[in-house]
């Protein structure tokens, strides 16, 4: 769907609003920094792009959950312990149990880059739909084992941080074909109804601008047939992509961003800058 | 290399097929194609997703009830072949396995009423790979098919599936929970004085109940993990087989050729060889119209083209489209989702 691509984009678009952005990978193997023509990114938050005249600076870092939670532990001091190993341990029969705890920890530490003031604005490219909601159900799913003490009130932190539209909300993206806009809703009503989590408008990437005439040409010209398929395709493509984006209007009482179709296989930091103009700022 | 049949052989003779790679580029469509490809050549198949989305189940024009149950899909596989898809329902897998493995049903309670074990259940987050393999297990046991075709998650939790075994051991039997366990003995007091200092720190961090539960929920398990080794030892044998073989997906983009190349490297450390790679989406150039042509046709053509271009030059230097045999798969033209695979199915066999 270009999830990352689109990531970068809102950040653009903030960033010329005058906002200090970070911008946030979970996996660590996304291609997010070369959007920025940099290579991978770290733990500690490194600059991708200069603040200048009236626009804010965008930084970028990479918060995995393992990370996060070795992130967690140093902050409450347990970094100067000595025998590391056994504490590696015990962490490890803690987690294996419970399973959730390197997630919170991640949107812990999302959350305490927000809550700080540490950027203006985070942008996280999150996990794909369906590993979208469990990553974000693990905090209620902490809450209701109800095991008290810290995870407890993180657990409860991050549930109150992601339910508050003044702090956080989820942006979904998707691409106008069936399957992507029924994915689209599906996950629109799961966000809002079950995790109560508000969300900003929708992301329509890959929209195709009509040409014009063509399905009147395409009608009197003879091609040879890879052609003619072609040119078929984009004529259908075009229909397609009107119903799907009334589909996903009746579907989905939210605006929609629409993001032209680039025509590049590797999208650059020329690409993003042009797409970030869709957001009018 | 391109091998337009490298497939052929697993699609007639594997017991399984796992498919890999990043998400959105068609894994579950490959995995639905495949399926068809095998069921068509007469084979009884039945298509796992491991997916939470239920994307398998909607292009198969299925109900998207989420559900462990194996529904048939019809219309395809002929006269002696036959196509069935199921999805993953990690709670479910790990509530039967428990119930299997406990020594009594009292036990089997105790374990379904911990507060642990219930958000393992309920969350899912992180189960999925640890239940994904047993499942298999399950379905490549199961009479009624000789294909199990697998629709790994994306990315990382791929590769966490053929781990696995080795987690769902570590699940009810870590080792070190045993030195958490008050010791009884003056030596090992004395030799786990670091381990419980480290133990009350982590418990003053993570909170003193969760380390009580985390204990509690090992007890529970005590003396069950045998039965969770010895299964795991055999789906661990089940995916490194040689009737498994495994071929990783991508479209022609650099995150995905990324996560492919990455994903290949991961499996191959383990000791496993794709059987191929698979290319989705293929958009090859087309020729360029006669400048009589209208106009409309010529930027049709021409927005087309570029994007092909671009992707081409991207295969070229892609190491994997050049080790592993190559399948490339064009982007299709179907709108109906079935069609669709029937025709992808084709292009795999």
């Amino acid at each position: 769907m270009g999830k990352t691509t689109v990531g970068a984009t809102v950040a653009i678009a903030a960033a010329r609003a005058g906002a200090n952005v970070q911008l946030v990978e979970l996996e660590g193997r996304s291609q997010l920094a070369s959007l920025f023509g940099q290579g991978p990114l770290a733990f500690e938050p490194r600059l991708l792009s200069a603040p200048e005249a009236g626009a804010g600076s965008i930084t970028g870092r990479r918060i995995t959950p393992d990370e996060a939670l070795s992130d967690y532990l140093g902050a409450h001091g347990l970094e100067r312990m000595t025998g590391r190993l056994t504490m590696t341990g015990i962490i490890d029969v803690v987690t294996t149990a419970a399973v959730g705890l390197r997630d919170l920890m991640a949107l812990g530490k999302i959350r305490q880059i927000a809550d700080r003031h540490l950027a203006d604005l985070v942008v996280v490219d999150g996990p794909a739909a369906g590993h979208a909601i469990s990553f974000l159900r693990t905090p209620s799913g902490l809450a209701r084992a109800s095991l008290g003490g810290p995870v407890h009130r993180q657990a409860e932190a991050a549930i109150e941080f992601l339910a508050d539209e003044s702090r956080c909300r989820v942006q979904l993206v998707c691409i106008p074909e069936p399957t992507p806009v029924t994915e689209c809703i599906d996950t629109a009503f799961t966000l809002e109804e079950d995790l109560g989590v508000s969300l900003a408008p929708i992301v329509v990437n890959q929209i195709q601008a009509p040409i014009r005439g063509l399905i009147s040409a395409a009608r009197t010209v003879r091609l040879p047939g890879p052609t003619t398929t072609v040119i078929d395709r984009r004529v259908r493509q075009g229909r397609t992509q009107a119903r799907q984006l009334d589909r996903l209007s009746e579907g989905l009482p939210l605006a929609q961003i629409h993001l032209p179709k680039l025509r590049t296989a590797q999208v650059g930091p020329a690409d993003i800058h042009r797409l970030a103009d869709a957001y009018g700022v | 290399m391109v091998s337009d049949h490298a497939l052929s052989r697993p699609i007639a003779t594997a017991n399984a097929i796992m498919l890999l790679g990043a998400g959105g580029v068609g894994k579950t469509s490959s995995a639905a194609a495949l399926g068809i490809a095998a069921a068509e050549r007469g084979r009884r198949v039945v298509v796992l997703t491991v997916d939470p989305a239920k994307r398998l189940i909607e292009t198969l024009g299925l109900t998207s009830a989420y559900s462990s149950e194996v529904v048939a899909v019809r219309g395809v596989g002929g006269r002696k072949g036959s196509l069935h898809a199921t999805m993953l329902d990690p709670g479910h897998t790990l509530s039967l396995l428990v119930d299997e493995f406990a020594p009594d049903p009292e036990r089997a309670a105790a374990i379904h009423r911990n507060r642990l074990f219930q958000s393992l259940v309920t969350s899912l987050s992180g189960l999925s790979e640890y239940m994904a393999a047993e499942r298999f297990r399950e379905l490549l046991n199961d009479p009624r098919f000789d294909l199990v075709i697998i629709d790994t998650p994306p990315a990382q939790n791929g590769v966490d599936v053929l781990d696995a075994p080795a987690r769902l051991t570590a699940l009810v039997d870590h080792r070190l929970y045993r030195t958490l366990l008050a010791p009884r003995h003056g030596l090992l007091r004395t030799l786990n004085a670091a381990t419980h200092l480290a133990a009350r720190l982590i418990g003053k961090v993570v909170g003193a109940t969760l380390l009580s539960d985390v204990i509690e929920f090992f007890a529970l398990f005590e003396g069950m993990d045998k039965g969770f080794r010895d299964r795991a030892e055999e789906v661990d044998d089940l995916l490194r087989s040689e009737r498994t073989h495994l071929a990783v997906v991508s479209t022609a983009r650099p995150e995905p050729l990324a996560t492919a190349a990455w994903l290949t490297d991961s499996v191959t450390d383990r000791g496993i060889i794709p059987s191929a790679f698979i290319l989705n989406r293929r958009l090859p150039a087309v020729p360029v119209p006669p400048t009589s042509a209208p106009e409309a046709i010529q930027r049709a053509v021409e927005e087309h083209n570029r994007l092909a271009h671009s992707e081409a030059d991207l295969v070229a230097e892609c190491e994997l489209a050049r080790d592993y045999p190559l399948v490339e798969i064009a982007e299709t033209d179907e709108e109906d989702p079935l069609a669709a695979l029937m025709e992808m199915a084709a292009r795999l066999d």
